[in-house]
């Protein structure tokens, strides 16, 4: 049986999804209550006005429960890595679970990145890429963020190629 | 003796010497280049100009003659107009081989400089348009290590010894300087036949320079003209080796590879379901002679878009040929565009064995080498090789068995993967999981009979209460109009729900994966087959995926990540046993010497 990579992400990701998850979810309910607007300036179909915006409102607050409540705190129990001297070992997904083993010999660079939201929170992301494609290890502290990335660096300096 | 002196390499192409494509790039692309534009300008234009011409000609301004004689103006100017502008740019074009890397150099406007190290020269492929085949230029594309990151560089309307040329000159400088030996570079003239012409070959109509009339021809005298230029005394000989193995394409087997191509299948179903629908307005208030009608013009689409597809393969891979040289394959083909292909054994990112439906009947499949490509076709002779984007073909048409044979001959290094019969197959669920996925929730027919079922309700109701009102009898033919398309999707459902079936039973019973110290070998089975093997040292992750479902089930999907293809690619085979998927996980870690 393979057991769950150890180590988890800084608790404070949490916020940063939940913020992130509030904006957009706003700034597409204020765009979809334009037509709401409209219609009701035109002041005709009462029912319809008054039905659409009932589905709005239940939509947006649905919708701020499953991504402000129920799924932050399940993507981050989800989200593990763990660096070994030879390969990373990462497992994510809430409904698709991935597992992945990214061997350090195929890593090609190594960077970290830290959006506004993440900066707010002193947090920022590793980035492991291969000749394939890119690995991503959001939410981490900025210090861990820069010792992992500076490991994972020199890991996928010294790795040889295998037996 | 051997210590003492410095080893000489004798050059073709003197270092810091600037050397010109040939003059064919001023008249013959200004040619086609005119002839795109007029077509374009006279296509998007035409009714304008006839308008404008018509209601000049009533004006009596203009009589037939005049008119005939401005078109020739205009088309005169246009060509000018472009060959003054390839004049400018042939001067501007240009490529040196500098002491570290080949500099190409082009641009009108702005200039364009681009460098190539020798040490990153991983391909030299050339590639040739009809009508720069008779001429005897080429495209010259060489493909970098960077891979899918770098563009590929291209050399236009170089002729086909300056090609060669080129090619040798740069594995030559490469390996010179990889090599911790100093080796001095030399130019030679002998190098060269006289006067940069293409190499003098018997041809059919017996001139001296004319045109290649096969490929395998103009092959073997490039091959033999390279083989002469040796034997200058005292020089290093980086000759180019002997060929270990070839494979070419009989005359029968090229019929059946444009015969089985799945484009021409795909191609003549479009065409087909045009037809059925483009003849569907005649259908509607019809008799027996009508629906036969139909038939025979729906039939006649899908021969047609058959023949094409067939004819169009057939042409891109006549000529074909398949050789290991050393490190290298390298494979051409093609009638009207003739491309030249070469990749190194290193480069080789998996091997993958494709079966169309029509080609697992017959018993025989296709055999690409997967590469990691370069995005390239933006610059001055942007035609892209659409058959060779991802992979190089290595074989469009072989038997199954001889394929086996092939890759053993062709890519040794790959022999050791794991067979089909050694792989171990999936469990009983993922047979019923497949049904069901293929059958139910990826059924684009299921949706299609659905949705039309549910318009069908909608409008028959609607009609009949429009019925009730006013009587016309318009709905109810409508309404008949959709019944018979309700039966035509009807069968269209229960076909391909039949044929997907049975597609998950063969996926069933024949896919599987194993892996050995080497090599992970994935097999997908069905009515369309894919074999990939991927050697351990090129697999970039390796994940596995479960979806609850799969969880419930204790099964998972294998991935393999390599860098195949533009961006990358991912071979996958789902519902694997669990246990197995994870053991195949711990077995993508590195192993260590300890």
């Amino acid at each position: 049986m393979r057991e769950l990579p150890e180590n988890k992400l800084d608790p404070r990701i949490k916020r940063v999804w939940r913020l992130n998850a509030l904006i957009w979810i706003t700034l597409i309910a204020i765009a979809c209550l334009i037509p709401w607007v409209i219609l009701l300036t035109v002041g005709t179909h009462e029912t319809l006005v008054t039905a659409y915006g009932l589905i709005l409102l239940a939509c947006y607050v649905l919708a701020l429960i499953v991504f402000l409540g129920v799924l932050p705190p399940i993507r981050y129990i989800r989200w593990r890595y763990e660096m070994s001297e030879q390969y990373l070992d990462i497992a994510l997904g809430i409904i698709w679970r991935k597992r992945y083993i990214i061997p350090f010999i195929r890593v090609q660079n190594t960077d970290t990145r830290q959006g506004p939201l993440m900066r707010l929170f002193g947090l920022a992301s590793v980035t492991v890429a291969t000749a394939a494609e890119e690995h991503v290890i959001p939410g981490l502290d900025m210090e861990v963020a820069d010792q992992l990335r500076d490991r994972a660096a020199e890991l996928a300096r010294i790795a040889r190629e295998d037996v | 003796m051997q210590g003492n002196e410095d080893k000489v390499y004798y050059s073709a192409f003197r270092t810091g010497e600037l050397h010109h494509v040939h003059k064919s790039y001023i008249w013959l692309r200004s040619t086609v280049v005119s002839f795109f534009v007029i077509l374009i300008f006279f296509t998007s234009g035409s009714s304008g100009i006839i308008q404008g011409i018509s209601a000049l000609r009533e004006a009596g301004i203009l009589t037939p003659v005049l008119i005939a004689v401005a078109i020739v103006a205009v088309l005169l100017v246009v060509f000018l107009l472009i060959l003054i502008y390839h004049m400018l740019a042939y001067k501007r074009l240009y490529f040196v081989f500098n002491e570290q890397e080949l500099g190409v150099y082009s641009g009108v406007i702005t200039k364009h400089r681009v460098h190539v190290p020798y040490t990153r020269v991983q391909s030299v492929n050339h590639s040739a348009s009809l009508v720069q085949r008779i001429v005897g230029v080429c495209t010259v594309k060489i493909d970098t290590a960077g891979g899918s990151a770098n563009k590929v560089v291209q050399i236009p309307y170089v002729t086909l010894a300056v090609a060669e040329g080129v090619r040798t000159e740069l594995f030559a400088r490469k390996q010179i300087a990889l090599s911790e030996e100093n080796i001095r570079i030399e130019y030679a003239e002998e190098r060269w036949t006289a006067n940069d012409e293409p190499p003098k070959m018997p041809s059919q109509d017996g001139s001296a320079e004319g045109p290649h009339t096969t490929a395998q021809d103009a092959y073997e005298s490039i091959n033999d003209s390279a083989r002469s230029w040796r034997g200058i005394a005292a020089g290093v000989s980086l000759k180019q080796e002997e060929a270990s193995f070839s494979a070419n394409l009989s005359g029968i087997q090229l019929l059946l590879t444009g015969a089985s191509h799945p484009g021409a299948g795909i191609t003549s179903i479009i065409l087909g379901i045009i037809g059925l629908f483009s003849t569907f307005g005649i259908a509607v208030n019809v008799s027996a002679f009508g629906s036969v009608l139909i038939v025979l013009i729906t039939l006649a689409f899908f021969i047609g878009g058959w023949l094409i597809g067939a004819i169009s393969t057939m042409i891109t891979y006549a000529g074909f040929r398949v050789v290991r040289r050393g490190n290298r394959i390298e494979v051409e083909h093609g009638a009207l565009r003739h491309t030249f292909n070469g990749i190194d054994i290193a480069r080789v990112q998996g091997v993958t064995i494709k079966q169309t439906l029509i080609r697992r009947l017959l018993g025989y499949c296709e055999v690409t080498l997967e590469r990691i490509s370069s995005s390239g076709s933006s610059a001055s002779d942007g035609s892209s090789d659409s058959s060779d984007v991802r992979g190089i073909v290595v074989h469009p048409f072989i038997r199954v068995d001889e394929a086996m044979e092939l890759i053993d001959a062709l890519v040794p290094e790959f022999s050791q993967a794991p067979k089909q019969d050694e792989l171990e197959h999936l469990p009983k669920c993922a047979f019923r999981r497949a049904l069901i996925r293929r059958c139910i929730w990826t059924n684009w027919s299921l949706y299609l009979l659905a949705a039309t079922l549910i318009f069908h309700l909608i409008w028959s109701t609607t009609a009949l209460s429009m019925m009730n009102g006013s009587g016309s009898p318009n709905p109810l033919a409508l309404i008949n109009g959709y019944g018979a398309v309700l039966i035509v999707i009807g069968i269209i459902f229960v076909l391909t729900t039949v044929l997907k079936a049975i597609g998950a039973v063969l996926w069933f019973r024949g896919s599987g994966f194993n892996y050995n110290k080497q090599f992970v070998t994935l097999f997908n089975d069905g009515l369309y087959t894919k074999h990939s093997v991927v050697p351990r040292n090129k697999i970039q992750a390796g994940c596995t995926c479960t979806n609850p479902f799969q969880q419930a089930s204790g099964v998972s999907s294998v991935r393999v990540i390599t860098a195949a293809g533009v961006q990358n690619t991912t071979f996958e085979l789902r519902d694997v046993e669990a246990n197995r998927a994870r053991a195949w996980l711990t077995w993508v870690e590195p192993r260590v010497r300890a």
